[in-house]
């Protein structure tokens, strides 16, 4: 129940920061810099770098070091069983938001693989459809809103406390998800929050554990590390959404085809 | 007679040139394909080549790397981009000094993304043109976890030769994230160019 709570709330800041967008401006610069400035579209740029300096610093103390440690010392076998695991979880989700981007024969793959998964798979330890070709995908709820809306441009950008980068459509996109999954609506129903907590929890380390690398190369080579962060956020979920863009029928060439959406690879701490 | 001759093959000529000149367009840039494919299989190998050596010191495998760097890379060009908006105010001493600041910044980012290398492979899947661009599409094996795409852009110098403007990893440019974060540098310290080159000499080692 206080997960939902800070949700709303979650919401709530959102659709604000969608008002208030239309307010800020950049006043007293040259063009140039009014342009730059409506590139980052970062309106909140104060509050944002608070929110980052926070996660940065309970990245630093708890998650960084338990992904190191999970990284390093728990056996590969364990880490693919658990990523299996928290992807297959994660499964009907995209499949619902494939099924919404007007892709039904994808959705129907992803159900496929839930299913294959969750029995031949035990309970989505092993990715047993993978090795049947059937690849997996990720879609979420703010990549939905990107293809009905024909755009890339989520809205100005947001640190959201805990959650990382983020915008309006991303942040909505995240509190749409959590209602439409099974899972949750499930846990919800029978009172086990724990487990919630538990996916979480598990969810954070797996992810952060695949991008310690990228991470900690992105920082040593970056003067400003916020920004580098929020330029590639940006930028990544521009692509995602393009991909979905453009339809496979069209044939515009290997790359430009929706390629599966790889998951974790940088996921910006989720 | 003769006249007629030539009006006959300069109408020829000109009715014909629409035809040509997607013709010619379509091979030049076949060529051009090929030709960006090649820089970044003869990059890739001279760099694994320089890795294998082992030994040698960290000064020498730098410099070998600063020498595929600058043949591959117009580091001018991603420079003056990054930049962005601050490269028109900068003066003629400063714009100099940051170019160099900005090739030892480069060498030394790629030197160490390279020094953590363990046999994974670069494969070369494909070029394409996009506009006056290529783009060279690669991936990067590894022997755990999946692989990591990485798209090269690259254009054609003053002197005709295609040299990378971008390396795209994984969707993310690093030009254009670059060019964000020494922006942001910049006018997070008040729009001092100066700043930026007292940053990136410190981060350098003063070179």
């Amino acid at each position: 129940m206080a997960f939902k709570s800070f949700i709303i709330r979650l919401v709530a800041l959102a659709l604000a920061a969608t008002a208030l967008h239309a307010c800020a401006t950049g006043e007293g610069k040259s063009p140039d810099e009014k342009a730059e400035f409506e590139r980052n579209n970062d309106p909140f740029e104060i509050p944002n770098r608070f929110a980052f300096a926070f996660n940065r610093a309970v990245d630093t103390i708890v998650l960084r070091p338990v992904a190191v440690f999970y990284r390093d010392l728990v056996p590969a076998p364990i880490q693919d069983g658990t990523h299996n695991v928290l992807q297959n979880l994660n499964e009907p989700v995209t499949a619902i938001n494939e099924f919404f981007q007007g892709k039904p024969e994808r959705a129907g793959t992803t159900l496929a693989r839930f299913v294959i998964n969750s029995t031949v798979g035990v309970l989505g330890i092993f990715d047993v459809a993978q090795s049947m070709g059937l690849s997996p995908t990720k879609e979420d709820f703010g990549q939905t809103i990107g293809v009905w809306g024909k755009s890339e441009e989520g809205g100005p950008y947001l640190v959201l406390p805990l959650l990382g980068p983020s915008n309006p459509r991303d942040a909505i996109g995240l509190v749409v998800d959590y209602f439409i999954d099974p899972f949750n609506i499930a846990i919800n129903h029978y009172d086990l929050q724990y487990l919630g907590y538990i996916r979480a929890g598990v969810g954070a380390v797996d992810g952060r554990s695949r991008t310690i690398q990228v991470l900690d190369d992105l920082e040593r080579n970056s003067l400003d590390y916020y920004a580098a962060i929020r330029s590639a956020y940006r930028q990544r979920r521009a692509a995602e959404i393009k991909d979905e863009n453009y339809s496979p029928s069209k044939g515009t060439g290997m790359l430009f085809a929706p390629a599966p959406d790889r998951d974790g690879d940088i996921a910006f701490t989720r | 007679m003769r006249l007629n001759a030539i009006l006959v093959s300069l109408m020829l000529a000109v009715c014909a040139a629409p035809l040509a000149v997607p013709f010619t367009a379509a091979t030049a840039r076949a060529a051009d394909a090929d030709q960006a494919k090649s820089v970044i299989d003869g990059m890739a190998q001279r760099a694994i080549s320089v890795l294998k050596q082992g030994q040698g010191d960290k000064a020498t495998r730098d410099a070998q790397f600063r020498d595929i760097f600058r043949e591959s890379f117009d580091i001018p060009r991603i420079g003056q981009f990054v930049l962005g908006i601050y490269w028109r105010r900068a003066s003629e001493e400063q714009r100099v000094e940051y170019l160099k600041l900005f090739e030892s910044f480069i060498v030394k980012t790629y030197a160490e993304r390279l020094s953590q290398y363990s046999g994974e492979k670069l494969q070369v899947d494909g070029a394409r043109a996009n506009g006056e661009k290529t783009l060279v599409d690669s991936a990067v094996l590894r022997s755990q976890g999946q692989p990591i795409r990485i798209v090269w852009e690259l254009e054609k110098d003053g002197a005709g030769k295609p040299k990378v403007t971008d390396v795209i990893i994984e969707r993310v440019s690093m030009s254009q994230t670059q060019r964000s974060d020494f922006n942001s540098y910049i006018s997070q310290n008040g729009g001092s160019i100066d700043a930026l080159l007292t940053k990136l000499r410190s981060m350098t080692g003063g070179k």
